[in-house]
């Protein structure tokens, strides 16, 4: 469904997207996570021809995008990262004339159910310049579903929503995708695309740094734990010492800061800083950092990142 | 195939945003302010002078006030078409087209379209209220005033595409309303002082002032091409002429005026892309 | 004007030739005359059939050409030794503007002639001394200097081939009622005997001049006697006894040129060249110049138009689709003539080659040249769409009348009835109107056979004034916007807004 080869955006010196290869395919929900500025709403701008790419092509349906724009166009429902509403418009008068644009049949009897199944029917003739954060999102996502479309391309769609709202777009989502809909859903909020997700993939600065199952990246959050160590000197020895032990997955150094990940199925802590001491090093600190899944699940940063990958955090 | 969709796109978003002019009270306040200043300058010169006189020859009198409320609206819907795109780009609203089945061509078409369909409604309110000063007055309204309301049509679609043009290649809004302003008063100033120079033809002047009008002929000569004013003066003299073959070029070339300015407007648009 | 100045000249030098006819003839007559004019008197007297020319016709043959009048460096700035003097071989052209010929010539420096199409111009090739007069940016020439024909054949181009070749012609102006009026031209035999007629009635004239003095002093003699008759016998005569005084004769009011020669030019719209093939079968050198012939945009019937409340302002509408206008005023006059639209530039080009700065910049200009004065056709007054009077052209007279408001009173002319009218002309010749009500109307000529002239007709209205009412007006859109606010109000809602 969706395909980009070696996709890259260059802002001047910085590089959004970075020889990105993502692959979505026809009837899975794919969550495309990463920390903020990572890249997500870059890709997804240019998977749809707003944002013309530095380098790399993007293919939909099979097909580059300029070889059929508009039926293209018509088989995506978008809901982007802000909501851009008219706001003289009321909500009906906003989705029939998305209806009417899309070419939508039935378009009256398309927005009740749409609008309904978004809780906003009752406020349909309302001015949108009165809608909360919440009400536009949805009402994008109501858009963005109008023309029934084959695939949605999502960008943070949950992100002003409440507990209740976002159960309501997980099931509607839910729901689409039993019917055979392909959805992209970009987040940096990993419960929000948790238990719908088929795959993730996981993205920083620009690169995919992980393409994986739901299944096997839990499996990797229980089974790492990062340790960080403070020593009073830096000490190579130290770093080459930790990196022998058995049960040590990675180690990376930072001056007197190391970052050695273990195995989750005991605490190796002693052992670690044993080790440490034996090769004349002094721990003055030492922090277990488990990445629990409630804490992974809030968000997706920086610093917690390389939980969820196989590299480390970049330097 | 992807003309009837542009079609579609065209006739959509056209649709929307002519709705979302009418809806709102800008379009009423500013014709009815319009309506006032022509009025205004007809009851100060026309009635005026020829109450002083007595008796008095006048072309049409009625096409003075016509001509500045025609001048004025066209203006504004070029300022609106100036203001639109970059107003559209910032607000972000473009880019929800763009998810869609839109393009730059039916964006721009639409935008263009919008503004020639308000004009449409300025024309019937500008035909009731000319003809309603006509007959309290008793100027007459003769076919020629109403050959001039539609020749205005593509005076419109001039300004509409020089705004559209000036929107998508400056930068920021201010500066594309400013450019605009400036160049339509540019305009209007050369295209007053050149018909002036040229009124008193007959009159013996300085060798300096010959100069000067040697040179001011010569600038037009190349103004008349890009300012849409002239486009009009020369229709409106074809009107007055009774010279259907002048009407005609008049509006052919206001056309391709017109056309010119879209494509380059279209151009511009698809290098600078929708994102900013 | 130059022109009006000079034509002051030629119309005094005319004048003057009348004059010195017939003060020769009184004093001739009187005896009292010198021995030469005696002479003259002689010869004159000695029968038509002698060569020796006329005073009157020595004085019309020297008359100088028009060109010359208009284009004649006075002596004073001869005198000033110009520095760009040079002797050239010029085009004197004398080109048709539609109500009369005007004079200007092309120096060596103008490449450009402008005729109007299908109008006969008088060219002329002539050899002059030629001065720049920078100050006026004008070519002069000092023909009573130096003019001096240059002979040869003028053939006419067209895309580089000889179309016509003409040679020079006889050609005589003549003006029917005079000088200031309409003119004519005369080409060939027949210039020759319009000019032949206008000399002989003016020869008669002086002639009958000197018949009249002599019957005058024949009265005068017989008045004496009758005079001394009553005083000698004391008894008055019966009035029927007393002759009649001699009637003075009356000068032509016409005028006629001398002939003289040159090239009668008449072609259609188009651009040509001319140049001047000499006897030797050579072009002349400077001779060849481009033609630029030209024709009217529209053509249509200009209206002078002459309010009868301000007599003196009159004003002049040419286009068709003007609209006379009338506030309170319902009585004015109309004086129509032809009217032709023309680009300006060549207009004006046209009669002042020798001013190089004239018109420059005025290629996109328009003109309406008045041509002849219309006379023969009837006024029609129309009232929607039927004709409900017809009005015909009269003279009329400006009477100052101190009692009046206006001061003035205009009358028709008719002296016939009228004895205060006797021995005065008409001020004017026109067509008065007199509209009645608040009606609008249309005003429109016609000839004999009842065609309406091209571009004759005239809307007539008149005009109310509705006071500040007409602001009322604009205010119908704003009206429309508050509907639709309301309604839109009323409809769509900010915030919670409950709808079944
Ligand atoms: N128009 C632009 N000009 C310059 N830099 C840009 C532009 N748009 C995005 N960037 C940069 O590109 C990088 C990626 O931005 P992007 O918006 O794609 O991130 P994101 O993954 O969507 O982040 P978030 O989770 O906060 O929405 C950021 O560093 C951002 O600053
Ligand atoms: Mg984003």
């Amino acid at each position: 469904m969706i395909e980009t080869v070696r996709l890259t955006k260059k802002f001047g010196d910085l590089t959004a997207v970075d020889s990105l290869n993502l692959h979505v395919e026809k009837g899975e929900i794919y969550g495309f996570l990463g920390p903020n500025g990572a890249g997500k709403t870059t890709t997804i701008m240019m998977i749809l021809g707003l944002l013309p790419p530095t380098e790399g092509e993007v293919r939909l349906f099979g097909k580059r995008i300029s070889e059929d724009y508009f039926n293209i166009k018509r088989r995506i429902g978008v809901l982007a990262e802000v909501q851009y509403l008219y706001e003289e418009m009321t909500a009906l008068e906003y989705l029939r004339f998305f209806g009417q644009l899309y070419q939508v049949e039935n378009v009256d009897q398309r927005i009740k159910e749409t609008l309904g199944r978004v809780n906003l029917y009752d406020r349909r003739n309302e001015l949108l310049k009165g809608y909360s954060r919440g009400m536009k999102q949805k009402l994008g996502l109501a858009r963005a579903l109008l023309h029934d479309p084959e695939l949605l391309l999502l960008d943070e769609p949950v992100s002003a929503l409440d507990p209740y709202g976002i159960k309501e777009v997980r099931d509607i989502l839910l729901e689409e995708n039993a019917k055979g809909k392909t959805i992209l859903i970009s987040s940096h909020i990993l419960s929000e695309v948790e238990r719908i997700c088929h795959r993730v993939g996981i993205m920083n600065k620009g690169r995919l740094l992980a393409e994986d199952t739901m299944a096997e990246l839990r499996r990797r959050l229980t089974e790492e734990v990062e340790l960080t160590l403070e020593l009073e000197e830096e000490r190579e020895e130290v770093v080459a010492a930790l990196r022998e032990l058995p049960f040590v997955v990675g180690v990376s150094s930072n001056g007197k800061q190391i970052t050695v990940k273990t195995r989750a199925d005991q605490d190796y802590r002693g052992q670690v800083s044993a080790t440490v001491s034996r090769h004349g090093g002094v721990v003055i600190d030492l922090r277990r950092h488990e990445m629990s899944l409630e804490e992974a699940f809030v968000t997706i940063t920086e610093k917690n990142l390389s939980l969820l990958t196989k590299e480390g955090p970049a330097a | 195939m992807s003309v009837g969709y542009r079609i579609h796109a065209i006739k959509v978003s056209t649709k929307r945003e002519i709705r979302s002019t009418l809806y709102g009270v800008g379009i009423y306040v500013v014709l009815a302010l319009i309506f006032l200043i022509s009025s205004y300058v007809f009851v100060n010169s026309t009635l005026r002078s020829v109450a002083d006189a007595g008796i008095q020859a006048l072309t049409n009198p009625i096409t003075s006030p016509l001509f500045v409320s025609v001048g004025l609206a066209a203006t504004y819907l070029g300022l609106c078409s100036s203001l639109s795109i970059s107003r559209d780009r910032d607000l972000g609203t473009m880019e929800v087209l763009f998810y869609g089945p839109v393009d730059s061509i039916s964006y721009v078409l639409g935008k263009y379209f919008h503004q020639l369909l308000a004009y449409l409604v300025i024309l019937v309110f500008s035909l009731i209220n000319f003809y309603a000063i006509s007959l309290v007055t008793n100027v007459g309204f003769s076919i020629d005033i109403l050959s001039i309301m539609f020749l205005s049509i593509f005076l419109t679609s001039c300004m509409v595409s020089f705004g559209i043009l000036l929107s998508v290649s400056t930068r920021r809004v201010i500066v594309s309303v400013v450019l605009f302003l400036a160049l339509v008063l540019f305009f209007l100033v050369f295209s007053m002082v050149h018909t002036w120079i040229m009124s008193i033809a007959g009159q013996n002047l300085t060798p300096t002032m010959v100069y000067v009008r040697v040179i001011l002929d010569n600038a037009n000569n190349f103004i008349k091409w890009i300012s849409p004013v002239d486009y009009f003066l020369r229709g409106m003299s074809a009107v007055f002429r009774q010279d259907p073959g002048g009407y005609a070029l008049s509006i052919l070339s206001s056309l391709i005026y017109s056309l010119v300015l879209l494509s380059l407007s279209v151009g511009m648009f698809q290098r600078k892309g929708v994102r900013r | 004007m130059r022109f009006s100045r000079y034509l002051a000249i030629l119309i005094s030098l005319v004048m003057a030739v009348a004059l010195v006819g017939a003060a020769w003839a009184q004093e001739a007559e009187s005896g009292q005359g010198e021995e030469p004019q005696q002479e003259v008197a002689g010869a004159e007297s000695d029968g038509q059939g002698a060569e020796a020319p006329s005073p009157a016709q020595q004085m019309l043959e020297s008359l100088p050409d028009i060109t010359e009048i208009a284009t004649q460096a006075s002596q004073e700035q001869i005198g000033q030794g110009q520095p760009r003097l040079e002797e050239q071989v010029v085009y004197s052209v004398s080109p048709w503007n539609g109500r009369e010929y005007k004079g200007t010539f092309a120096p060596r420096q103008v490449d450009t002639i402008y005729l109007m199409a299908n109008e006969y111009s008088i060219l002329n090739v002539q050899r002059t001394q030629v001065y720049f007069w920078p100050i006026t940016n004008e070519y002069m020439a000092d023909w009573f200097g130096l003019r001096e024909e240059v002979p040869g054949t003028l053939e006419i181009l067209r895309d580089g081939q000889v179309i016509d070749t003409l040679e020079r012609t006889e050609y005589s102006y003549y003006f029917p009622s005079g000088i200031g009026r309409e003119q004519r031209l005369y080409l060939g035999e027949e210039a020759v005997r319009v000019y032949e007629d206008y000399r002989n009635r003016l020869n008669a004239y002086y002639d009958a001049v000197s018949a009249y003095y002599e019957a005058h002093r024949e009265w005068q003699r017989q008045m004496d006697e009758i005079l001394r008759e009553v005083q000698e016998t004391g008894q008055y005569k019966d009035p029927s006894e007393i002759p009649e005084p001699p009637k003075q004769p009356t000068p032509p009011t016409d005028f006629a040129y001398s002939p003289r020669t040159a090239f009668a030019v008449n072609l259609p719209e188009g651009r040509y060249q001319v140049r001047l093939r000499g006897p030797d079968g050579e072009i002349v050198p400077d001779t060849t110049k481009t033609l630029e012939v030209f024709d009217s945009r529209r053509q249509g019937v200009g209206y002078l138009v002459i309010p009868e409340h301000k007599w003196t302002r009159s004003f002049q509408t040419n286009d068709p689709s003007d609209i006379l206008y009338l506030d309170g005023r319902r009585v004015f006059y109309i004086v129509p003539h032809h009217a032709r639209e023309f680009n300006f530039y060549q207009y004006v080009k046209m009669a002042n080659l020798h001013k190089p700065l004239e018109g420059e910049g005025t290629r996109s200009v328009w003109t309406w040249a008045q041509f002849e004065p219309i006379t023969q056709a009837k006024l029609q007054v129309l009232h929607n769409g039927e004709v409900i009077e017809e009005i015909a052209l009269k003279p009329y007279y400006v009477r100052q009348t101190p009692g009046y408001a206006l001061g003035y009173n205009i009358v028709e002319f008719d002296p016939e009835n009228d004895p205060l009218l006797q021995g005065r002309s008409p001020t004017f010749e026109a067509y008065r109107v007199e509209l009645e009500g608040d009606k609008s109307y249309q005003l429109r000529f016609v000839d004999d056979a009842g065609n309406v002239l091209i571009g004759s007709a005239r809307e007539v209205r008149p005009i109310k004034s509705p006071g500040n009412a007409v602001y009322a007006i604009p205010l119908f859109p704003f009206a429309v916007g508050l509907v639709v606010f309301g309604w839109r109000r009323a409809t769509a809602r900010v915030g919670k807004g409950e709808e079944a």
